[in-house]
């Protein structure tokens, strides 16, 4: 707050200008954990292909589907809660925003009594006091009177989720998904709605500030129509170069072996498409194979 | 199996953590305190001394009341009698509204009337002898400074960082400061009026002193500092004393607008309070007054009132926001002590802790300090030995001057 305090004053006394400059600093200061979330993200969009081709794989086998889809996010270092924790590290931060915004501009005689207990001596700080509450059209003290700041909380907020949402074909993930791009949005313009606009003016340059960052490190997101998705033989194709080795496909060829195993053709070499061998690479065949083997010897030695 | 289940548990438990971040932010921003008016404030007390004509049997006698008349802290005024038996004489509830008439400064009667402004814009007049609402007045803005009645006038403080003069009798406007426009800031402080100058004067958060024409309301002078100025400033002598937020206290000529001392006293922390001043020349050894300002920083300074200079503090355990009161320890029909027959300043601190000081020694506590109970705002009255403290919380106590004890709890 007292940091706040000062930036008002470099700005000419400007509370306003002062909460968006402490918005900017506070999301520069959070830029790694933002960039990790987007990382994240951008992940999150680049594996689309391969989890459509597992879902036609899959069909509505849902148990397979999500291990492999797990599999999968494991794999490529996606944390499916990735995008929640930036957020609950912020919530700190807008509480302390929002309790320096009530109490530096002081709208009330007990904000001003406890404001002065939370000031340094600093002459600077103290001369300031109490700040300059007009900026634009808003008192920064009272909530927007003609409601175009929760409009634009709302606005800039959803832009800034359907960004970054992770397009997904998991049912509980798309739900996740539409309850951030409607819920959060409605519930900060609900907030700005009810308390001092200040608040408001951080929600919207701190959404700003997030699109912006955003824009620079994986485009539009999903705020544009993304490219259609590739068709069923390219996305077999891209799996089979890049996923073949991976822990999706250790799970699946397990499932693989079941059937094989069932129709008498255990040891013939199989792609885990089901429809159509694949010629493994030479150098994975021996190893894959004697591992398979040893699975399948220890299944039939249990099943006698 | 397992697998399946982790995922579904992750799904589960995003939804789960999105929720629980939605409704801690909810309740947090709740419970921190939401926008809006206040639902509670602190007033203070005023003591009425009156005869009236009553019938006793067949005859019109002349009879004394003496009432103390508390500004709730829930919106109400409230009248004790102080002669008999402390009971509650009337009760008025201020705002006709769901809303409280949350006050911050205490009534002042004038005339047989009290006059007390609300957060929510109402200035109110009310019969002080039966509690009847007479009149009042409704403005744009928030009223926090108290009013101030002199010269037939009621002067006003907002919000919207405008002073305005209303007729006593019938609440009609005379004039405004400034007659267009407003303040750069708000006037959060209670005027005065001097009638040796015939000017008003208030602080405002704009950071000057502005000293008007108490009839016609033109400027005469302002003198400005380096902080806002929240406290009602004191007329004593040739000067007008008043501190501000820069943590300085100053004394202004009052009729020039010049500075009287040589450099303001400085404090730790802001001036919230206004001055009281202790005048027994010769008995203090001083040629002039003292002047007693408590401060957020916890003390209460004696300064001299012509030059500034310090005379002697004391702590406080808590910032001081209420006007410290000058009391007699004894009544003139009681037996004095050989170190009673000078008063005590009592000082309330913002934590609940009451002193009694010695006014030419602050640093002697007359008696042991006394724990209310409550945080104290609100600015004291006295009536005789008595002294009525009122809590944040709605504790109302009488307090013996000469032992600090509580004599009677009237309200809690």
């Amino acid at each position: 707050m007292n940091l706040t305090i000062v930036l008002a004053n470099f700005f000419g006394g400007s509370f306003g200008l002062a909460i968006i400059a402490i918005t900017i600093i506070v999301r520069l200061a959070m830029f790694p954990i933002t960039k990790k979330q987007l990382k994240s993200t951008k992940a999150m969009h680049e594996i689309q292909p391969k989890l459509k081709a597992l879902q036609k794989k899959f069909g509505g086998d849902r148990q397979k589907m999500s291990a492999a889809t797990m599999a999968l996010y494991k794999e490529h270092g996606i944390s499916p809660l990735g995008c929640v924790w930036p957020m609950l590290i912020q919530l700190p931060i807008w509480i302390a925003l929002f309790q320096s915004i009530r109490q530096a501009l002081a709208a009330t005689p007990h904000d001003l009594m406890a404001l002065s207990s939370h000031l340094y001596s600093w002459g600077v700080v103290n001369q300031n006091i109490p700040l300059e509450s007009n900026f634009l059209w808003l008192n920064l003290a009272t909530p927007d009177p003609y409601f175009i700041l929760p409009i634009l909380v709302g606005i800039t907020m959803w832009v800034q989720q359907k960004m970054t949402a992770q397009p997904t074909d998991d049912p509980a993930q798309k739900k996740s998904n539409m309850m951030m791009q409607l819920m959060f949005p409605a519930m900060f313009a609900f907030i700005t709605l009810q308390f001092p606009s200040g608040l408001g003016v951080y929600f919207v340059v701190s959404a700003i500030v997030g699109i912006i960052m955003q824009y620079f490190m994986m485009g539009w997101g999903g705020l544009v129509k993304s490219k259609p998705m590739p068709t069923y033989k390219q996305s077999r194709k891209q799996i089979e170069e890049s996923v073949i080795d991976s822990k999706v496909e250790e799970y699946l060829s397990d499932e693989d072996e079941d059937e094989d195993e069932e129709n008498g053709e255990g040891d013939e070499k199989s792609s885990y498409w089901g429809d159509k061998k694949v010629e493994q690479p030479p150098q994975n065949q021996g190893k894959r194979k004697g591992r398979k083997d040893g699975r399948i010897r220890s299944r039939r030695k249990n099943r006698r | 199996m397992a697998t399946w289940r982790r995922s579904e548990i992750k799904a589960k438990l995003k939804l789960a953590l999105i929720t629980i971040l939605v409704l801690t932010l909810f309740a947090t921003l709740a419970l921190t305190g939401c926008s809006g008016a206040p639902k509670i404030g602190w007033a203070g007390s005023l003591v009425h001394k009156y005869t009236r004509q009553v019938t006793e049997g067949d005859q019109q006698v002349d009879k004394e009341f003496v009432s103390l008349i508390v500004g709730t802290v829930d919106g109400k005024l409230v009248a004790y009698d102080l002669l008999n038996s402390r009971d509650t004489r009337w009760t008025t509830i201020l705002s006709n509204t769901s809303t409280n008439a949350v006050m911050y400064s205490a009534p002042v009667l004038s005339d047989g009337y009290i006059y007390v402004g609300s957060y929510n814009g109402t200035v109110y007049k009310v019969n002080a002898h039966s509690g009847d609402k007479e009149s009042s007045v409704i403005l744009d803005s928030n009223i926090v400074g108290g009013v101030e009645v002199a010269n037939d006038m009621v002067y006003v403080p907002t919000d919207e960082g405008v002073l305005y003069a209303y007729n006593a009798d019938n609440l009609d406007k005379e004039w405004q400061y400034p007659a267009t426009g407003t303040l750069d800031d708000k006037i959060w402080g209670t005027p005065v009026f001097d009638a040796d100058s015939n000017m008003i004067y208030f602080g405002s958060f704009d950071k000057k002193l502005y000293a008007l024409d108490a009839t016609s309301g033109e400027l005469e002078w302002a003198f400005e500092t380096g902080g806002a100025i929240g406290g009602k400033p004191l007329v004593y002598g040739d000067n007008v004393y008043f501190g501000s937020f820069d943590r300085k206290f100053y004394a202004v000529d009052k009729m020039k607008g010049i500075k009287a001392w040589d450099e303001p006293f400085m404090a730790g922390d802001w001036f919230w309070t206004e001055a009281i001043v202790y005048d027994s020349t010769p008995d203090n050894g001083e040629d002039d007054g003292l002047i007693y300002v408590g401060s957020l920083d916890k003390n209460i300074y004696s300064l001299s009132a012509a030059s500034g200079t310090l005379k002697n503090s004391f702590k406080t355990s808590a910032s001081i926001t209420a006007r410290p009161l000058l009391a007699m320890q004894w009544g003139d029909d009681e037996i004095w002590g050989n170190d009673d027959d000078e008063p005590v300043i009592i000082v309330a601190s913002s934590n609940g802790s009451v002193y009694g000081l010695r006014p030419t020694n602050l640093s002697t506590q007359e008696w042991n300090t006394l724990s209310f109970g409550q945080p104290i705002q609100s600015p004291m009255s006295v009536y005789e030995t008595k002294a009525f403290v009122y809590g944040n919380s709605g504790k109302l106590a009488a307090i013996n001057t000469h032992n600090g004890q509580e004599a009677s709890i009237i309200a809690e």
